[in-house]
């Protein structure tokens, strides 16, 4: 029996018992796990508030060797997510950000960079940045990560090295224009303005972004972009997507 | 093979079906009736069946009514017809009516926002919101859902949509329960306690 301590952010629950719960973390040490709350559903639960989605929280997690699913010893909350669940539309990609790390990670895979991109997100969404904006950055950066989606450049199809202003997900991204045509134009056209956007998404930081305010067409063309990368990447469209998509 | 015959199976499993009830419980239910006799098992499968033909969703607040009955909270008379209760379940009109606080009108969700558990906005009978708020009546909708990722979700959802339409969108106020100790209240119920705290008359 080993013990885990990390910090992590909530992802979800789904009741185990009249009084338990299985809870998915987002654990900056090991990525995302499973692990029992047992007596989290009671009233006087000794995890209280602290196991709502996006909470920040401080973890130990008591693992059984050969299992995957931990034990929740407990969980102190850090910072919670609930006052941004009561600002629409920042409620509305919050539920998206929830399902693409719940659905999108594998468990027991390092995800330092994914659990730092979502605390950005968050501190992000409370100093004011537009809930749209950093809906694209979340998803960018997290399909970036998950070697999905990189800087326009190279054809993903043909390898040569020329102007790539069509993204295939099913080519491997993005694609010139010859191979677009050969492939009877599956994914979409994207915009110069849209690419030098994406661009600016993975050179600057969210406020940065934010700051230099990229213009309507360019983040129309990059939430297309995004979402059917995003599909491509679950396998499915999200459940969310009335908030996120087009 | 099965120690138990078909019959006894089948209810089993129909019981398994209901929240909070796992096998043991199912099985404490099902034994509990046949060491009853088979006259109170035939009256209990009795008002069950009159409850699935003779109960349907009231169309204008979706709270339980007798099927084609006028609705007894949308009907009654001496109900405040300015004020709206948005609320999670019909059980939870029984607990704010327990409150004796309130008299007005109640629209159940059925559900709470949760895209990932397959609730969409379309499930939460907002059309039936917009219909009472075009009567012209409504002069307040109290947001009632609970204080968790879900209803704030669902709050704000309905709040932004409801913003422009001529009532006021309250949410119900969240803090310390009653007789409660500060010292075992956690942080973020009294944060919610003093941020949501009222001004005394002096």
């Amino acid at each position: 029996m080993t013990s885990l301590r990390s910090d992590a952010f909530v992802l979800s629950r789904s009741a185990l018992t009249e009084s338990s719960w299985i809870v998915c973390l987002l654990t900056r040490r090991e990525g995302k796990m499973r692990a029992v709350a047992k007596g989290a559903r009671r009233t006087k639960s000794p995890f209280r508030g602290a196991l709502e989605p996006l909470n920040r929280v401080r973890v130990e997690i008591s693992l059984r060797e050969g299992r995957d699913l931990g034990t929740l010893m407990s969980a102190d909350l850090e910072e919670s997510a609930l006052d941004l669940f009561g600002r629409w539309p920042a409620a509305g990609i919050l539920l998206a950000v929830v399902e693409v790390l719940d659905r999108g990670l594998a468990e027991h895979s390092t995800e330092e960079e994914t659990y730092r991109l979502v605390g950005a997100v968050l501190d992000s969404m409370r100093s004011g940045v537009s809930p749209a904006l950093a809906w694209l950055y979340f998803a960018s950066w997290f399909l970036r990560l998950h070697g999905v989606l990189g800087r326009p450049g190279r054809c993903a199809h043909c390898g040569a090295a020329k102007e790539t202003g069509h993204f295939d997900a099913g080519a491997g991204g993005w694609i010139c224009r010859e191979c677009a045509r050969s492939r009877l134009e599956q994914g979409i056209d994207v915009s110069s303005a849209t690419r030098e956007a994406l661009g600016d998404v993975f050179r600057l930081s969210l406020p940065g972004l934010a700051a230099r305010s990229p213009g309507p067409e360019a983040l129309k063309g990059l939430k297309a972009v995004v979402y059917l990368a995003l599909v491509s990447y679950l396998g499915r469209p999200l459940a969310s997507g009335d908030h996120v998509s087009g | 093979m099965s120690a138990f015959p078909e019959p006894l199976l089948r209810c089993l499993e129909e019981l398994q079906k209901l929240p909070g009830i796992g096998p043991k419980s199912a099985q404490r239910i099902l034994f509990a009736l046949l060491d009853r006799g088979q006259e109170p098992a035939l009256a209990l499968a009795r008002s069950l069946e009159s409850l699935a033909r003779s109960v349907e969703r009231c169309p204008a607040c979706r709270a339980y009514r007798e099927t084609g009955r006028p609705c007894l909270l949308c009907e009654d008379p001496r109900r405040d017809r300015s004020l709206l209760c948005v609320v999670e379940s019909a059980a939870d009109v029984l607990l704010i009516e327990a409150t004796g606080e309130y008299s007005g009108l109640y629209h159940v969700l059925h559900g709470l926002l949760s895209p990932m558990r397959g609730v969409h906005a379309e499930h939460l009978g907002v059309d039936a919101i917009e219909a009472r708020l075009s009567g012209g009546e409504i002069r307040e909708i109290i947001l009632a859902t609970p204080p968790t990722a879900e209803g704030e979700a669902t709050a704000s959802f309905l709040a932004s949509l409801l913003a422009e339409r001529g009532a006021a969108v309250s949410r119900i106020a969240f803090g310390m329960p009653v007789g409660a100790d500060f010292q075992f209240v956690d942080a973020q119920t009294l944060g919610r306690s003093l941020s949501g705290r009222k001004t005394m008359a002096g």
